[in-house]
């Protein structure tokens, strides 16, 4: 909305227009000054529990039952982080969080492209009609799921191991081949086409002239994989069993339930669960932005 | 396709169908093994009794006539429509003062924008133990501010209500992704319509009711789905800091299909239940559709 | 390919490493397992259970030395056996698991555990009759035993003397030669205990009925609960005893409410709290109903309280003293892999040399007949509790104990929320639960 009224032309008296200009000008900064404030306390409302996560990380066990509670640490315990590391077996989780994460992010990349290309940048008879019933199953929530794929899972073995959350998003999902497809849409029929018309297999064409425009959206896609990944909770709660084999969400509520932990060791591992998904935002957040207009593309 | 069609096509669209489904085999075999197929097993599990380790007994309608008769099933429901009703409009109004707060050409928006959206994907996990922090009785931050401002010292997860609304505030701080959203919708609007409507005469709160959120109705509608297919599916909260309690007020639906999946080992009560919730997840698109069809705009004005 | 930038290329690589480091995490761990070893999952994970399951497995490692056992804590809570079941279904279970006794028959139902009555006839037909009878009753389903009784435990009252006398109370009033008090007693005592401090929460209670062991079951068995009809093959919940058990704890709430005690909890005794920081130790909390086990902590973390044990309140003066027990056993699920060697540490560790152990680690009692009148195992309080045995119940081994102890205190909790009357929240009980037992009719129980 833009900030100031255009004056109308000039027959009216001057010192009337100023006037009016003036108290339109005093509305509209009493306005964004209202804005400002109002978004400055939502801001730092909306950050209270990473602050207090990271305060309470750095409070000594005896400063966490002080009240009122002191917001900041009366002494810096920096400690708390390296007692964190060890109590827990935080190494191990961060690892499986890792290796799980990248995984994922692999065959989320590799096969929601692949089948995007297909709905998108090869004609086909019945593609559209295809496409709609990928649509569809956008809407078959997962608790319908779980159970029988858990016994699929356990007549292969697959069960204590990564495989059940590693292998599926090899299999592509319907939100992020839509979100691909409405991407790749946007290449020139015409581009491809040259390059079948040169001779160039499909797998080249994805390669060659699609991957290099589709870089941001696939960027995207990765990004959203990789947090979906590194927070799920759910599956490796169903699938882990062993200790060694758990990621930092369920290995961290599960420590708490078996072991006595005080919380400001509890939020120290939290903080540096927490702190990829941070950096990841903060180095890659043009992306963040780029999504949201991507997603809201109807 | 049938083989008779595939004939009657030509050699060139005969070479793009077999490659269009080539490329789109990954996901046609995700879609029969990790969809179809269970889809259509839960349900014929659903009308057995079965544990996992014994083979299942043919039950016929048990499992649903008990799930009518469970008390467990309807608090259940309960649970999860309370937060679906205090959370899903909470979120989108939220969501559209920070969107509209943030449309307003302020230079520094993008600080806003960072620390409104940052929250938003943050792991669950670790939001819901230090919400378990903040809102200890004695030494939260939480209970301070409330206790200065008069209310009484109570640990609010001991409560049936209190323990299910400190859920709600939590999902709120998720708002960050929807105001984005919502921002990428307000700036779609032509400033046209708003200058047409201004000559007219029209307040700001006219142009607010008549312009802005009927242009925003589409995102609106989308941010209701995808909410309420979340909150359809809630439990992660409940699971790290209640446990479902206290005295069952907060055990999400889920959270007892899950329960009487893995806990009890009744896969096949469980399997009802989650026909249940399929069909309850099918009727409310179905019924926000026919609301869609009255009140959502799609017209773009050029 | 050219890949342009560096930082792009790094990316890469690494990605190709995690990709060729993928499969060698996702190894079944199974496939590197030594084919004498046995693993032992036990729930028992406070510092005084790990430390007494590690004595056992040394020790038992000791006299066999070729087998080794891989202990393996895991969190639980009573009735919870999630991982258990996830584990067992998905192949990737235990060798032998510690057990509560009264889930025994409902998890025997489903099929999750091995029937042990071949082995038990093949090594020693007289087994059974080493073990309390109680506890070896709680083992069988369908007639057969399917698992090895450890521990028994009792519920007592215990009452912190400093706290009393400082309110104004002879601590003698309580003392069991008396008998067990009244609940009225009970009563009259808290309510001089109870303090409230300047921001009007309380900080010295008296007494919480439905704290620690004060489960429903607990006051309905004051009340002589049957909790099941043999003959309709039908749980009783809504049984008198288990009314008046809830209407005791819905008249306590006048004196203080469920919000009440609550914040007094979070402040004294929280959830994650260690467990040196219990409400009854730190002198906040005057009398407690609970079991022998408590006494092991005190002598851990709280050696100079000043404290005496009694029989559990019960309704009506001169009753006569009651107490219930439960305990822990070792059961062999589906799927276990070396079942001789398995057999062989059940047998030791339900057995006396594994029991004697336990015993003197936790002050639980045992179940091994012979133990029992060893005077060395039951230094000062635990002699109290061992005299208790003889007025105790148990619970009887019906089918759906998991869910029924989980809707009893479901009850109890709506009932002081004031959300339900007791007849109605127990109705629910009945409603919730009677389905399911409903499956295993008739049941082939001995009373």
């Amino acid at each position: 909305m833009k900030g100031t009224i255009d004056a109308p032309v000039s027959t009216i008296k001057p010192k009337a227009v100023k006037r009016r200009h003036i108290i339109a000008l005093m509305h509209n900064l009493a306005g964004q000054i209202i804005t400002r404030i109002f978004l400055i306390a939502m801001s730092l409302l909306f950050l209270v529990p990473l602050y207090w996560m990271l305060i309470t990380a750095l409070k000594s066990t005896p400063e966490l039952t002080i009240f009122p509670p002191t917001f900041w640490p009366l002494h810096i315990q920096w400690s708390n982080f390296i007692q964190a590391y060890t109590y827990i077996s935080f190494g191990t989780y961060f690892v499986n969080s890792v290796v799980i994460t990248a995984l994922v992010v692999i065959g989320t990349v590799l096969s929601n492209l692949v089948v995007a290309y297909g709905f998108a940048c090869i004609r086909w008879p019945g593609r559209d009609q295809i496409f709609y019933l990928l649509i569809a199953t956008l809407f078959i929530p997962l608790p319908i799921a779980i159970i029988p794929l858990f016994d699929l899972f356990a007549s292969l073995h697959w069960i204590n191991t990564f495989l059940p959350l590693v292998v599926p998003p090899f299999f592509a999902s319907a939100f992020y081949v839509f979100l691909l497809r409405q991407f790749l849409l946007q290449t020139p029929y015409e581009l491809i086409e040259a390059a079948r018309i040169d001779g160039a297999s499909e797998l080249q064409i994805l390669w060659r002239v699609i991957v290099p425009i589709a870089r941001p959206a696939i960027a995207v896609v990765a990004i959203f994989a990789a947090i979906g990944a590194w927070n799920d909770f759910t599956g490796p709660l169903i699938y882990l069993q062993d200790d060694s084999l758990r990621t930092l969400a369920v290995g961290l509520v599960f420590f708490r339930s078996t072991h006595d932990i005080q919380f400001n060791l509890l939020m120290a591992a939290s903080l540096m669960s927490v702190l990829p998904v941070i950096i990841l935002f903060l180095v890659f957040q043009r992306f963040f932005v780029r999504a949201v207009t991507l997603g809201s593309i109807r | 396709m049938r083989a008779s069609n595939f004939h009657r096509l030509n050699r060139r669209e005969r070479s793009h169908l077999i490659k269009g489904l080539l490329f789109i085999s990954p996901w046609l075999v995700g879609l029969l093994v990790f969809t179809i197929y269970p889809f259509l097993y839960s349900i014929v599990i659903s009308f057995t009794r079965y544990s996992g380790f014994l083979p299942p007994i043919w039950l016929g309608w048990q499992n649903y006539q008990r799930m009518f008769h469970d008390a467990l099933v309807w608090q259940s429901l309960y649970n999860t429509f309370f937060y679906a009703v205090f959370a899903i409009p909470l979120g989108v109004i939220v969501a559209i003062i920070l969107a509209l707060a943030m449309n307003r050409q302020l230079y520094e928006v993008a600080v806003y924008r960072t620390a409104l959206y940052l929250p938003s994907i943050l792991p669950l996990f670790a939001l819901s133990l230090v919400t378990l922090v903040l809102i200890s009785p004695q030494y939260g931050l939480v209970s301070y501010v409330l206790t200065a401002l008069g209310f009484p010292q109570m640990d609010y997860l001991s409560d049936q209500n209190t323990a299910k609304l400190v859920i709600v505030a939590l999902a709120q701080l998720g708002a960050g992704n929807a105001a984005l959203i919502f921002l990428a919708g307000l700036r779609a609007i032509p400033q046209t319509l708003y200058d047409a409507a201004r000559i007219d005469g029209a307040s700001r709160l006219r142009c607010f009711w008549s312009i802005t959120l009927p242009m925003l109705s589409p995102v609106i509608l989308y941010n209701i789905i995808t909410g309420l297919s979340a909150a359809l599916q809630v439990f992660q909260q409940a699971f790290i800091m209640t446990g479902g309690g206290p005295a069952h007020g907060t055990l999400f639906f889920f959270y007892y299909l899950y329960n009487s999946a893995f806990a009890y080992a009744q896969l096949g009560y469980a399997s009802a239940l989650a026909v249940f919730l399929f069909v309850i997840g099918v009727v409310m698109a179905l019924v926000l559709y026919a609301i869609a069809q009255r009140f959502v705009n799609y017209e773009q004005v050029s | 390919m050219r890949v342009r930038s560096s930082t792009a290329r790094s990316l890469l690589v690494v990605f190709l490493l995690l990709f060729i480091a993928a499969p060698l995490t996702a190894c079944r761990l199974g496939r590197l397992r030594n084919p004498r070893e046995v693993v032992y999952w036990t729930t028992d994970t406070s510092d005084i259970g790990v430390r007494a399951e590690k004595a056992v497995v040394r020790a038992f490692e000791q006299a066999n030395p070729d087998i080794h056992v891989r202990l393996v804590f895991i969190p639980g809570g009573t009735g919870n056996d999630t991982m258990l079941l996830t584990a067992v279904r998905g192949g990737t279970g235990p060798d032998v698991s510690r057990m509560d006794r009264f889930e025994i028959s409902q998890m025997a139902a489903i099929g999750l555990l091995e029937d042990l009555k071949p082995l038990i006839e093949k090594h020693e037909p007289h087994l059974p009759d080493h073990y309390l009878p109680f506890a070896w009753q709680e083992t069988l389903y369908k007639g057969d035993p399917y698992a090895l009784p450890t521990n028994t435990d009792a519920r007592a009252l215990l009452y912190n003397k400093d706290m009393l006398r400082a309110a104004g109370v002879d601590p003698t009033v309580l003392d069991p030669v008396h008998g067990p008090p009244t609940f009225e007693t009970i009563k009259r005592i808290a309510l001089k205990v109870n303090h409230l401090n300047t921001r009007g929460s309380f900080d010295r209670v008296g007494f919480i009925p439905w704290y620690d062991q004060g489960f429903p079951t607990t006051w309905a068995m004051a009340y002589g609960a049957r909790f099941y009809n043999l003959a309709a093959c039908a749980i009783t919940p809504t049984e008198p005893a288990m009314q008046h058990s809830l209407q005791f704890t819905y008249d306590w709430t006048s004196i203080m409410n469920w919000n009440q005690v609550s914040a007094f909890l979070e402040t004294f005794q929280p959830d994650n709290a260690p467990p040196s920081q219990n409400a009854f130790f730190s002198g906040q909390m005057a009398m407690v109903a609970a079991g022998n086990w408590f006494l092991q902590n005190i002598q851990e973390y709280a050696p100079g309280l000043h404290y005496g044990v009694t029989y559990l309140p019960v309704p009506y003066a001169s009753q006569a003293p009651y107490t219930w027990s439960g305990g822990f056993s070792l059961v062999m699920p589906k799927g276990a892999h070396n079942i001789e060697d398995t057999y062989r540490f059940m047998r030791f560790a339900a057995g006396p040399e594994g029991q004697r152990i336990f015993t003197r680690e936790t002050s639980n009692l045992p179940t091994w007949n012979e133990l029992l009148s060893d005077r060395s195992l039951f230094p000062s309080n635990n002699a109290f509790f061992a005299h208790l045995l003889k007025f105790s119940r148990s619970r009887p081994p019906l089918p759906v104990w998991s869910a029924l102890w989980d809707e009893l205190g479901t009850a109890q909790e709506r009932v002081i929320l004031h959300e339900a009357s007791p007849e109605r929240a127990l109705q629910a009980v009945y409603q919730q639960v009677q389905p399911q037992l409903q499956q295993y009719c008739p049941l082939t129980l001995t009373p």
